[in-house]
């Protein structure tokens, strides 16, 4: 029997919702990839013999795939734990220090109390945001849609708590000490350093051919001199405007400078 | 313990395995069950799998018993042995209390009756 087109469709969509899946449960590109050819041959010899796809997988496809996932990785390290943490926090850190060197166009900026809290809850954020368990799980179908509901809660909350602790910040006027720049370029340097190392022991990188590979790093670096440019020219703007118009380029600016580090810190 | 002795049978991949279980009368609720067991299965060296390419779609994945496997599958053997050996003993025990039991009431109304 034929599996039909509506059925293929659906197969795909639950094959790609447990790869994504897999893969932000950090499960080896390889195995992820053997998992989900078997799992497609599955539900498709189900599908020839009239089965639906419910039968394979149960009701709930996020459960399904937490349980094979268990399967194959019972546990995270506790290094592996810390590890991800330390990433969080110093890309967190990294987006809050330029922001304020620039709010306050100043090279040596005041730390208060409320900045290590705002870098913590941006860091939970992103973790809540995009972790496989919390947030993203059924709310979504599809692989995108899954990343972009995942980044978007992370978002709401990172405005959440910058909103609260900006409320709250007035009770501690009084900094803690005052960062110089060149420990905020010291960090950055640091991040992405520890990034690069990241990057090379990722085991749920896709696995490219080489010419692929070139292709990826040839829009990388196309994508890195626009923004670049782009970061330069709203920079200079906002140095020279004022009122309103200065408050408009400077949320251009938060965003294409975020654009700009993520691209930084995540290049291969 | 199942799928190991369907292994052990013969090198089959998942659906068919599912299949094998249902023609026993063996039916999963889900079937997609399977992997995760199959997984702990090969992660404790209990089988090995490799891939069979396909002509049409996607390929199989097959597996094999291991020869530690074939242990563990003899071993697992005898203690369901004696498991159900006993739970059949506690039942049949069951049945023979429960039909005498039966007799005795039966035995009693009869005289009921009479009287």
């Amino acid at each position: 029997m034929m599996v039909n087109e509506p059925s293929r469709e659906q197969i795909k969509r639950v094959v790609e919702d447990c790869e994504i899946y897999w893969l932000l449960k950090e499960i080896p590109r390889a195995q992820v990839e053997d998992m989900k050819t078997e799992l497609e041959r599955h539900l498709l010899d189900a599908a020839a013999d009239g089965k639906p796809v419910e039968k394979v997988i149960g009701k709930d496809v996020h459960a399904f795939a937490d349980s094979w996932a268990r399967a194959v990785q019972p546990g995270k390290p506790l290094i592996k734990i810390l590890e991800h943490w330390a990433y969080l926090f110093l890309t967190s850190a990294m987006v809050i220090l330029p922001v304020k060197h620039i709010y306050n166009k100043s090279a040596t900026i005041p730390i208060f109390l409320w900045d290590p809290v705002l870098i913590a809850l941006l860091a939970a954020a992103v973790h809540l945001g995009l972790s496989p368990h919390l947030l993203a799980p059924g709310k979504t179908r599809t692989t995108k849609k899954w990343i972009v509901t995942g980044s978007f809660w992370a978002c709401v909350l990172a405005m959440l708590a910058i909103t609260t602790v900006m409320a709250l910040r007035k009770e501690y006027e009084r900094p803690l000490f005052l960062w110089p720049w060149y420990a905020s370029v010291g960090l950055a340097v640091v991040t992405w350093l520890f990034s690069q190392w990241r990057i090379r022991r990722d085991v749920t990188a896709p696995l490219d051919s080489p010419e692929e590979k070139r292709r990826k790093a040839r829009r990388t670096m196309g994508s890195f001199a626009l923004l670049t440019l782009f970061l330069a020219a709203l920079t200079w703007i906002w140095l020279h405007s004022a009122g309103t118009v200065q408050t408009v380029v400077g949320i251009f600016l938060g965003i294409v400078g975020l654009l700009w580090w993520t691209t930084f810190v995540t290049w291969k | 313990m199942l799928l190991l002795a369907l292994i052990a049978e013969e090198p089959c991949y998942g659906y068919e395995m599912v299949q094998k279980l249902s023609e026993q009368g063996l039916e999963l609720v889900s079937e997609g069950s399977i992997y995760p067991v199959l997984k702990r299965l090969e992660h404790d060296s209990l089988i090995e799998s490799y891939f069979v390419p396909s002509e049409m779609g996607p390929n199989r994945k097959y597996y094999r018993i291991s020869p530690l496997g074939k242990i563990q599958l003899e071993q697992w053997k005898k203690e369901w042995y004696s498991f159900s050996r006993s739970v059949q003993q506690v039942l049949q025990k069951g049945v023979a209390d429960d039909d005498g039991e039966r007799t005795i009431e039966g035995t009693n109304q009869t005289r009921c009756r009479r009287l």
